[in-house]
C-alpha cells in the first residue's frame, strides 16, 4: 500500500524536465514538454498534409479533414451564432488540444491536463476570452452594468462569477483526468490482466473526451450568454 | 501537481502559439474553402436557376413565333389560293373571251366572204346580162333566140336567186 501512494505521487508530481539558465532559472515542467509534443503532433501534419484544398473534387483526405472540422464549426456556430463565429477556431483548438492532452497517457505520456497549471492556463484564457467577447459586443460600459442583471442585487454573485467560472471550468478538468488516473491505477493494482483495458476504454478515452467537450462546450456557452442580444 | 508557477505561463504561451499555427495551418485553410464552396454552390444555383428563367422566357417567345408563323402560313396559303383562283378565273375569262373573239372573227370573215361571193355573182349576173342583152341587140330579134336568151336569163338568174340571200 505504502508503495501505491509512493507511485501515485510519483506519478502525480509534475517534475521539471530541464531549467531555463535566464536569472535564477526558469523550469519547464513535464506537462509543457507534452504539450510541445501534441502541438507537434497537431500542426506538423496539418502543415504537411492541409494543402493543395479544391473547392471542386476533393480528395480523400480533404474531405475527412472537412467533415472533421466542418462538425465542429457546426456544433460551435449553433451555440455562438453569426456574431460569434470569430471565436470558433479558439473554441476548436481548445478541444483539439484537450482531447489530445486527455488521451496521450495511451501512447505513454503524462496527460498535461493532469497538471494543475494547464488546466488553469486554459481556464484563465477562458474567462479573458470571455470578457472579451462579452465587452467587444456590448461595449465596457454595457458590460459594467450587465454585473447587475438580472437585478442590482445579484451583483456579487455575477461579479464572483469571474472567479467561478473559470475556477470550475478547471477543477472540473483536472479533477476528472486526475480521478480517472487515480481509479484506473487502483483498478490496476487489483485486477492487472484484461479488466483495466476495458475500464481505461471508459475512464482515459471516453471520459477524456467528454471533458473536452464540457470544457469547450461551457466556454462557448459562456461567451455566447455574453454576446446575445438582449 | 499542485506547484504553481512558470509552468502556467509556458502553457498560455504554448496554446496561443498553438492557436496561431492551427489557425494557420488547418482550421482557416479547411473553413476557407468549405466557405469557398459553399459560395460556389451558391452561385452555380443561381445560375441555373438564371439559366432556367432565361430558358423557359425563349421558349415563350419562340413558341409565340411559331404560333405567329403557323398563323402566317395559313394567311399565306389562304392568300396564295385565293391568288390563284383569280388568276385561274381571269385566265379561263380571257380564253373565252379570246375563243369567242375567234369565233366571232371567223364568222364576220365568213360573212363578208360570203358578201363578196354574192357581190362577185351579181356583178358577173350583171355583166352576163348586159352581154346576153348586147348579144340580142346585135342578132336582130328573132323570136326563138328571144326565148332562148330568155330561158339563159332565168337559168343564170335562177342560179344566182338560189344562191343569193
Amino acid at each position: 500500500m505504502e508503495e501505491l501512494v509512493n507511485d501515485l505521487v510519483e506519478e502525480l508530481n509534475c517534475e521539471t524536465v530541464f531549467t531555463i539558465p535566464i536569472g535564477n532559472g526558469l523550469p519547464v515542467g513535464e506537462s509543457v514538454v507534452v504539450t510541445w509534443i501534441i502541438m507537434a503532433v497537431l500542426v506538423i501534419p496539418s502543415i504537411l498534409f492541409v494543402r493543395n484544398l479544391r473547392v471542386e473534387n476533393p480528395g480523400k483526405l480533404q474531405l475527412a479533414l472537412e467533415t472533421g472540422i466542418g462538425f465542429f464549426y457546426d456544433f460551435f456556430y449553433e451555440i455562438l451564432g453569426e456574431k460569434g463565429k470569430r471565436y470558433i477556431p479558439y473554441l476548436i483548438m481548445v478541444i483539439l488540444y484537450i482531447g489530445f492532452a486527455n488521451i496521450i497517457g495511451i501512447f505513454g505520456f503524462k496527460p498535461p491536463t493532469k497538471d494543475l497549471n494547464v488546466t488553469v492556463a486554459l481556464s484563465v484564457m477562458s474567462i479573458f476570452l470571455i470578457e472579451y467577447a462579452h465587452i467587444q459586443a456590448k461595449g465596457f460600459k454595457q458590460r459594467m452594468k450587465d454585473f447587475a442583471e438580472p437585478i442590482a442585487i445579484v451583483a456579487p454573485i455575477n461579479v464572483m462569477e469571474l472567479v467561478i467560472r473559470p475556477l470550475s471550468l478547471c477543477m472540473r478538468l483536472f479533477g476528472n483526468v486526475l480521478g480517472s488516473f487515480v481509479v484506473m491505477e487502483l483498478i490496476k493494482l487489483v485486477v492487472p490482466l484484461i479488466i483495466p483495458m476495458v475500464l481505461s476504454l471508459y475512464f482515459d478515452i471516453f471520459d477524456g473526451f467528454i471533458q473536452a467537450y464540457v470544457f469547450v462546450f461551457l466556454t462557448s456557452l459562456f461567451i455566447e450568454e455574453g454576446i446575445e442580444e438582449e | 501537481m499542485l506547484s504553481f508557477g512558470w509552468d502556467f505561463v509556458w502553457t498560455i504561451i504554448n496554446l496561443l502559439i498553438l492557436y496561431l499555427l492551427l489557425k494557420k495551418f488547418l482550421i482557416g485553410p479547411v473553413l476557407a474553402v468549405m466557405e469557398k464552396r459553399k459560395q460556389t454552390i451558391e452561385e452555380s444555383f443561381a445560375k441555373a436557376a438564371q439559366a432556367n428563367a432565361e430558358a423557359e422566357e425563349l421558349k415563350g417567345k419562340w413558341q409565340t413565333a411559331v404560333d405567329g408563323l403557323d398563323e402566317e402560313a395559313a394567311k399565306q396559303m389562304t392568300q396564295a389560293k385565293e391568288r390563284a383562283d383569280k388568276e385561274y378565273n381571269r385566265l379561263i375569262a380571257q380564253a373565252n373571251e379570246r375563243s369567242e373573239k375567234i369565233i366571232q372573227d371567223a364568222k364576220e370573215t365568213i360573212d363578208n366572204e360570203r358578201n363578196q361571193a354574192v357581190k362577185d355573182a351579181e356583178n358577173e349576173i350583171a355583166m352576163l346580162a348586159m352581154a346576153a342583152a348586147a348579144k340580142i341587140v346585135a342578132s336582130g330579134n328573132s323570136e326563138e333566140m328571144d326565148q332562148a336568151l330568155y330561158r339563159q336569163y332565168l337559168q343564170a338568174g335562177g342560179v344566182n336567186d338560189s344562191n343569193g340571200n
